[in-house]
């Protein structure tokens, strides 16, 4: 089934603005400011509708562009990330592929031999060559080298040495650090067992009480924090519901409240979601609060609660990143009068993807054009990437028993 | 912009022009003849210049002072590399120095970039060799001043606060951060925090912290009515009694008054008294009220599903819509079970914010 979205009336979107009141906090004060921001993006595309019916336009050649100059060649600002360089594959890698794009073999390669480089001997990937394990930039280079598709891409890793590197992370009460002597978080989790689902290495052992920390990670608030008692946030949240469902164990966790607190991260105006309670929307999060949606369907599903439709608004998602977060040149950005960068540019579209798909529907705004490759909310590839890394990694799990 | 002289740093000498380097041959990261790998940053001369020579210690594995020298630059032009700053704590314990210099050392840097990971874990490791956290609670202040929803920061505390038990005074923090801004849920998650740390709640029991509690939370609603900080937290507070979140007659008489005496309809009061509903419905459907009670709520949830995903809460109409129908499967399948399965035992619970007298 198809479907096209139109936009909302501008004067709705107007009775939702927060008032400023006498007894207003810093919060409220930045939210206004915010809200002003996009309020402004949005009459602007209002008035540009009686030229242009065609809008909100997906720039996807400006995108693809601005993408694959990345994956050639990164500013001096980016130095910070020089530990951090296979997500920045995967960040360009992914909304590439949902972009339709397919690269040529020997390019392929190219990017295949640079990850292999930052493998590192004790198993794991490093955020560089020679520089040591850490799970973070593991689950980023396993993503891409799933993304690539080769088969040389998949002989890359070293399984029996990255379930030495995952157990040797592994903590007693079930948890992970992100690398040796790192900080222990629901990152953690999540990456260990992605990676570890993605390539057949999962054991009882890797995931003993795995399941029961994360879920000591839920908050009164419905989402789960990084670690017990800290606060609800978008990214853990995601992390750990993705966890709990690879586990199959996401019964264990409260569904109903963690529904509840999602739904609550969109905001009014904006459209698009915040990362935490009384915080900013920011496009990443269309990601890590849009992509724990299809999950928490799956286990409504199990209870005959399947919905009818994307439980937040798809529409004002897709407003929000399509008509606030798009760079002209390509790129896409948190939120109005922000940079570019690969990390918001690959959230805030595979956060598009799952709004513009609802279990087999498609409900896309603007025109067709603008629609995007699907994307698989556990892993956040394309699903049809995932079934060939899956069957590629479950056969060699065969042969080795 | 006036700089004062006490700013300026003094010029970057590259390693490969110092004396004390000439002996270490600097390694990069790729041979000349390799090929160009992606996603190739642009360094400066200073960045690579660092690196070369940090990679070609490491491989030495040389622990000296030298070294640890080097690292502290190699931080400085990126604290996210926590390869380095794991090479620096292994140095450290090389030559066994003193510690404690590192807290100085690791608050600069947090002052400065308060949303780094690696220095927080690192400060961590150090005031967990020291088995000292006593500046902690100043640095996490001093860091919350800065950025009063800075995650970092309270994560930190709240494991320093667990691992070396100082809850003394914390509430009394958390009650200053609320008062700044009222809508921190950073605070409000704190104070969650301290409050379940501090006290045991055993068998639903509504003790007097609870009870001074929901008076706390009422209060700040009262003043602020769109903040779903404080809702969040009134949730959090009566999941430890019995009846949950109908379990408080002070709370319900609340909510009432808000709704049918003051016409309010903010969506967090809304959402709260549907909960409300469907907790009443499980509390009362296996007791003889429920034959009445039953259809009485299921009436009154879709109400509030319908008010709120037409009216107060359009942009999670799909939400309401669907709990409204969720809600529905769920009563119907209960009241079928209790037909069949009929229950003498008679518990008296009732919730008087859930429909109208
Ligand atoms: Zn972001």
């Amino acid at each position: 089934m198809e479907n096209l979205l139109k936009l909302r009336d501008i004067n709705d979107i107007r009775k939702n603005l927060t008032l400023s009141l006498e007894d207003s906090t810093e919060t409220t004060e930045e939210q206004i400011k915010v809200e002003k921001m996009v309020l402004k993006k949005y009459e602007d595309l209002h008035a540009q509708l009686n030229v242009n019916h065609n809008l909100p336009e997906l720039l996807k050649e400006h995108h693809k562009r601005f993408l694959s100059s990345s994956l050639e060649h990164l500013s001096s600002s980016y130095e910070t990330l020089d530990a951090s360089r296979p997500w920045i594959c995967y960040w360009i890698l992914h909304p590439l592929s949902l972009l339709g794009v397919r690269l040529e073999d020997s390019y392929k390669s190219r990017i295949v031999r640079f990850l292999a480089k930052c493998q590192s001997p004790t198993g794991g990937f490093g955020g560089g060559p020679g520089q040591m394990p850490h799970l973070a930039p593991t689950y980023a280079a396993v993503n891409a080298l799933a993304i690539l598709g080769t088969e040389e891409a998949f002989k890359v890793i070293n399984r029996p040495k990255l379930y030495e590197f995952l157990l040797s992370v592994k903590q007693s009460n079930g948890s992970f650090a992100m690398h040796h002597r790192g900080e222990v978080d629901i990152r953690g989790a999540y990456c260990a067992l992605s990676v570890a689902s993605l390539t057949s290495i999962i054991t009882p052992e890797l995931v003993a009480n795995t399941a029961e920390w994360i879920v000591s990670c839920q908050t009164y608030e419905g989402g789960f924090a990084g670690s017990p008692g800290a606060e609800a946030h978008g990214g853990y949240a995601f992390c750990g519901l993705a966890a709990l469902v690879i586990l199959n164990k996401a019964d264990l966790c409260n569904h109903h409240a963690l529904l509840r607190w999602l739904v609550n991260r969109q905001m009014s105006v904006e459209g698009g979601f915040q990362g935490r309670t009384n915080k900013q929307v920011d496009s990443c999060y269309s990601f890590w609060q849009g992509g724990a949606f299809p999950l928490i369907y799956t286990i409504l599903a199990k209870e005959g609660l399947t919905p009818e439709n994307h439980l937040f608004d798809a529409r004002a998602l897709q407003e929000y990143i399509l008509i606030c977060c798009q760079n002209i040149h390509g790129g896409l950005i948190d939120k109005p009068g922000k940079p570019r960068d690969a990390y918001h540019t690959c959230y805030a579209l595979s956060g598009l993807s799952i709004a513009q798909h609802f279990l087999n529907n498609k409900q896309v705004l603007g025109t067709y054009k603008n629609e995007l490759a699907n994307t698989h909310p556990l892993y956040n590839i394309r699903p049809d990437l995932v079934r060939k890394a899956l069957l590629y990694f479950h056969s060699l799990k065969n042969d080795a028993t | 912009m006036a700089d004062s002289s006490d700013d300026e740093v003094p010029k970057h000498v590259l390693f490969k022009d110092r004396p004390e380097w000439k002996d270490i041959e600097p390694l990069g990261e790729y041979d000349s003849d390799e090929e160009q790998p992606v996603v190739n940053i642009e360094y400066s001369a200073e960045f690579k210049d660092c690196y070369d020579y940090f990679r070609a210690v490491a491989q030495k594995r040389e622990y000296t002072q030298r070294v640890l020298d080097l690292t502290d630059t190699a931080i400085k032009f990126n604290p996210a590399n926590y390869t380095i700053w794991g090479y620096r704590f292994d140095t450290l314990k090389a030559l066994e120095k003193d510690l404690r210099p590192e807290l100085e050392y690791t608050k600069r840097i947090i002052l400065k970039q308060p949303k780094n990971y690696q220095v927080w874990n690192y400060r961590n490791l150090i005031v967990t060799e020291l088995q000292d956290a006593s500046n902690e609670k100043e640095l996490t202040a001093l860091a919350l001043a800065e950025d009063s929803k800075n995650y970092h920061a309270w994560d930190y505390r709240i494991s320093i606060l667990r691992d070396f038990k100082m809850y003394d005074g914390e509430l009394e923090f958390a009650t200053q951060m609320i008062e700044d801004d009222v809508r921190n849920n950073s605070a409000w998650n704190y104070r969650d925090f301290v409050i379940h740390r501090t006290n045991n709640f055993w068998d639903g029991v509504e003790t007097d912290v609870i009870k001074s509690e929901i008076e706390y939370t009422l209060d700040k609603i009262t003043k602020l009515m769109d903040n779903e900080s404080a809702w969040s937290y009134l949730r959090g507070i009566l999941a430890n009694i019995s009846g949950g979140i109908c379990g408080s007659k002070r709370v319900n008489d609340f909510c009432h008054n808000l709704y049918y005496n003051k016409g309010n309809r903010c969506r967090f009061l809304l959402s709260f008294m549907l909960d409300c509903c469907f907790r009443d419905h499980e509390v009362t459907y296996r007791t003889k009220e429920g034959d009445e009670r039953g259809p009485q709520l299921l009436a009154r949830i879709k109400e509030l599903c319908l008010e709120l995903a037409t009216e107060h809460d359009v942009t999670r109409k799909q939400y309401w819509m669907h709990l409204s129908k969720s809600f529905e499967k769920m009563i119907i399948k209960a009241e079928l079970e209790r037909q069949l399965y009929p229950s003498s035992e008679d518990e008296d619970s009732t919730c008087s914010c859930s429909t109208e007298d």
